[in-house]
C-alpha cells in the first residue's frame, strides 16, 4: 500500500521505453551499425572455441610469421600461430576487462554518488573531493601506477582500470541523484513514510539508469582502449593468452614479414571502440534529449 | 577577480592533499618496501631494520603520510633507486621534450580542429559537414597506439619519408630533431583535432540559433562578421574547458606513444621506470600529470572568468 503510487509511475514508463529504447536505437543508421559491430565481437567472444579455426596458444615452429593465405587468412604470427584465430580469441580478453572493470566502476559509482547526492553535507563533501582527486589522474597514467604496484597481470588490469573510472559514474550517478530527489514522486514516498534505503532503490534508482547506460557505452570504449594500452606495453594481459594490445606491439615488429598482424589487431580495437562510440552517441539521442548531440 | 582567483586556488588545496594521497596510498600498495627492494631478496635483517629506520619505515603510515607530504610539498620527491638523480630534476630534464612534443601536437590538433568545427556547423547536413563528422568520428575512436604504428609503417616503413623512431637534441642537428618530432605530433594531434571539431561544431550549432545572432544578422551585419565577432566568440567558451583539458593530459606525457617513437619525455621516463621497478620516479611522474590536470582546470576556470562578463558578475 505505501508508496504504490510511487512505485506504479517509476516502473510503468521503464517497461514500456524499454523495447522502444531498442527499437528506437536500431532505427538510426549510425547507432544500428554501432550495435551490429559491437554485437559480432561480442559473439566472437562467446563463442570463440567454435569459430576459431585453430588452436589460439600452440606453438607451429614450421609456418612461423607467413603472410595471409587460404589455410591462415590473416597469416601467422611469430610462433606460427594463426592470427585470425588469435584475434578472435583476443575478443574474449577485451569484452571480459572491459565488463568487470567497467562492473566494478559501475557499482562503486552507483554506491558513492548515491549517498552524496542522497544525503549531501560533510559526507557528499568527503566523497566528492576525493573523486575530483581521482579523477585528476590521466587514465593511462593512473592504471600504469596502480598496475606498477600491484604487479602486472589480467586481474590486476580489470581492479586498475575499474579504480580509474568510478569518479565519471559516480559524478552522474550524483547529478542525477540531485536532479530525481526534488521530484514529487520521491516527496510522496517520503511523506508516505517510505525509508531512506527503500526511497533510494525503488524511487530514486530507476530513473537514474538512463545516464549510467550512456556512460556505461561510452566506460566499455575506453576501457578496451586502456587494456590494450596496457598489454601493448606488457603490464596488462600476460602470454601467452591472446590479447589485441600485445599482439599490436609484437605484430609492429615484424611488418615485413606479415603486415597484416599488427593491422589486424588494431583494427580489432577500434572496429569495437568504433561500435561502442556509435552505440553510446545514439543512447545518448534516445536516452537522454537533453544531452542531444547536434 | 582577485577573490575568485584565491578562492579558487584555496578550493584546489583539498583537492591536491588527495591526490598526494592517493599517490602515497596507490605505492604503498608495492609489495615488500623501499629498503628490502634497495637490500635484495634475503636482506640481513639488522641492515633491513636500519635501512628502515633511515626512510622512517618504522613511523606508522599517517607519520610517514604527513613527512612525505612535507619534503613533497618543498620539492623534494625522493630519489631515483637507479642513479640516485633527484626525482625532481629528472623530471625537469625531460619535461621540456615532453612539452615540445605536445606544444606541436596541440598546433596541429588546432589548425585541423578548429575550421573543421566552424564550416561542418556553417555547413550543417551538407557532404561536407558529413565528411568531417565521419573522419572525426574515426580520429576519435583510433586508439593512439595504432594510429601510431599506421604512421610508422606508411611514412617510414613503405615511403621511407620519416625516421620510424628516435631523438636528436636540437642544438645538435635541428633537422634531424623535427623529422622525428612530426610522426609522435600527429600522432598526438590528430585525435585532438577530432574531439575539438566535435565540441566546436556542437557549440557553434548551439550558438547559430541564439537570438543575438539573429539579431546581428538583422542589423544587415556580413556573414564573416557574425561567424567570427559574435558566433565565434561565444561558442569559444566551452570550447576552452575540452582545450584547456587536452593539454593538461598532453603535459603529462602520453606514456605509450613516446615509447612507441622513443621520445625520451615524462611518459617515456614513466615506462623505463616501470620495467626498472624505480617506484620513486613512477610516483613523481604520475602526480606531475595529476598536478598539470588540475592547474589547467584552474587556468580554465579563471579564462572562462575572464571571457564572460555574466561569469564575472556573479
Amino acid at each position: 500500500m505505501k508508496a504504490s503510487t510511487a512505485r506504479t509511475l517509476d516502473i510503468e514508463p521503464k517497461l514500456r521505453s524499454r523495447k522502444s529504447t531498442l527499437r528506437l536505437l536500431l532505427s538510426r543508421k549510425a547507432s544500428a551499425i554501432g550495435f551490429v559491430l559491437y554485437t559480432i565481437v561480442v559473439l566472437a567472444a562467446i563463442f570463440a572455441p567454435v569459430i576459431a579455426p585453430y588452436d589460439p596458444i600452440k606453438i607451429a615452429p614450421k609456418i612461423i610469421l607467413h603472410p595471409p593465405s587460404m589455410d591462415h587468412w590473416l597469416g601467422t604470427d611469430e610462433l606460427g600461430r594463426d592470427v585470425l584465430t588469435r584475434i578472435i580469441f583476443g575478443a574474449r580478453v577485451s569484452i571480459a576487462v572491459s565488463v568487470i572493470a567497467i562492473t566494478i566502476a559501475l557499482f562503486s559509482g552507483i554506491i558513492l554518488g548515491m549517498i552524496s547526492g542522497f544525503y549531501g553535507g560533510w559526507s557528499s563533501s568527503v566523497i566528492m573531493r576525493t573523486m575530483d582527486a581521482l579523477a585528476a589522474f590521466p587514465a593511462v597514467l593512473l592504471a600504469l601506477g596502480i598496475l606498477s604496484a600491484l604487479g602486472p597481470g589480467i586481474r590486476n588490469a580489470m581492479i586498475a582500470i575499474g579504480v580509474v573510472y568510478i569518479p565519471a559514474f559516480a559524478r552522474v550517478m550524483r547529478g542525477s541523484v540531485l536532479a530525481v530527489k526534488q521530484s514529487e514522486y520521491v516527496e510522496a514516498a517520503r511523506a508516505s513514510g517510505a525509508s531512506p534505503a527503500y526511497i533510494m532503490r525503488k524511487s530514486i534508482f530507476p530513473n537514474c539508469v538512463s545516464p549510467l547506460l550512456v556512460h556505461s557505452s561510452i566506460g566499455f570504449a575506453n576501457a578496451i582502449i586502456v587494456e590494450a594500452a596496457l598489454s601493448f606495453l606488457g603490464l596488462g594481459t600476460q602470454p601467452p593468452t591472446a590479447s589485441w594490445g600485445a599482439m599490436l606491439n609484437d605484430g609492429r615488429n615484424f611488418v615485413d614479414q606479415n603486415l597484416w598482424y599488427s593491422i589486424a589487431a588494431g583494427s580489432a580495437i577500434f572496429i569495437t571502440v568504433l561500435g561502442l562510440n556509435l552505440l553510446g552517441d545514439g543512447l545518448r539521442d534516445v536516452l537522454d534529449p537533453r544531452l542531444r548531440s547536434t | 577577480m582577485t577573490a575568485f582567483i584565491a578562492r579558487r586556488l584555496l578550493q584546489m588545496i583539498p583537492v591536491l592533499v588527495l591526490v598526494l594521497a592517493l599517490v602515497f596510498v596507490i605505492f604503498r600498495l608495492v609489495p615488500g618496501d623501499p629498503a628490502q627492494l634497495i637490500l635484495g631478496a634475503n636482506p640481513d635483517p639488522d641492515s633491513l631494520a636500519a635501512l628502515r629506520h633511515k626512510f622512517g619505515l618504522d613511523q606508522p603510515l599517517p607519520i610517514q603520510f604527513l613527512k612525505w607530504l612535507g619534503d613533497a610539498v618543498q620539492g623534494d620527491l625522493g630519489s631515483s633507486r637507479i642513479n640516485d638523480q633527484s626525482v625532481v630534476s629528472l623530471i625537469l630534464e625531460k619535461f621540456p621534450v615532453t612539452l615540445e612534443l605536445a606544444a606541436l601536437a596541440m598546433v596541429i590538433g588546432c589548425v585541423i580542429g578548429i575550421p573543421a568545427g566552424i564550416i561542418s556547423a556553417l555547413k550543417r547536413d551538407s557532404w561536407v559537414d558529413i565528411g568531417a563528422r565521419v573522419i572525426s568520428l574515426f580520429g576519435f575512436s583510433v586508439p593512439n597506439y595504432w594510429l601510431a604504428i599506421l604512421l610508422v609503417i606508411v611514412f617510414s616503413l613503405k615511403l621511407d619519408w620519416l625516421p620510424p623512431a628516435g631523438y636528436k637534441p636540437l642544438r645538435e642537428d635541428p633537422v634531424a630533431h623535427f623529422r622525428y618530432l612530426i610522426l609522435p605530433a600527429v600522432t598526438m594531434g590528430l585525435p585532438i583535432a577530432a574531439e575539438q571539431m566535435r565540441f566546436l561544431r556542437a557549440s557553434m550549432l548551439d550558438v547559430i540559433h541564439q537570438d543575438y545572432i539573429r539579431t546581428a544578422r538583422a542589423k544587415g551585419l556580413g556573414g564573416r562578421s557574425v561567424v567570427i565577432r559574435h558566433a565565434l566568440k561565444n561558442a569559444l567558451i566551452p570550447f576552452l574547458t575540452i582545450t584547456g583539458l587536452q593539454i593538461g593530459f598532453l603535459l603529462g606525457g602520453s606514456v605509450v606513444v613516446e615509447q612507441i617513437f622513443s621520445w625520451p619525455g615524462i611518459g617515456w621516463l614513466t615506462y623505463q621506470s616501470i620495467t626498472s621497478r624505480d617506484y620513486a620516479v613512477v610516483q613523481g611522474a604520475v602526480l606531475v600529470g595529476a598536478v598539470g590536470f588540475l592547474v589547467m582546470n584552474l587556468l580554465v576556470d579563471i579564462s572562462y572568468v575572464l571571457l564572460d562578463p555574466r561569469i564575472r558578475a556573479e
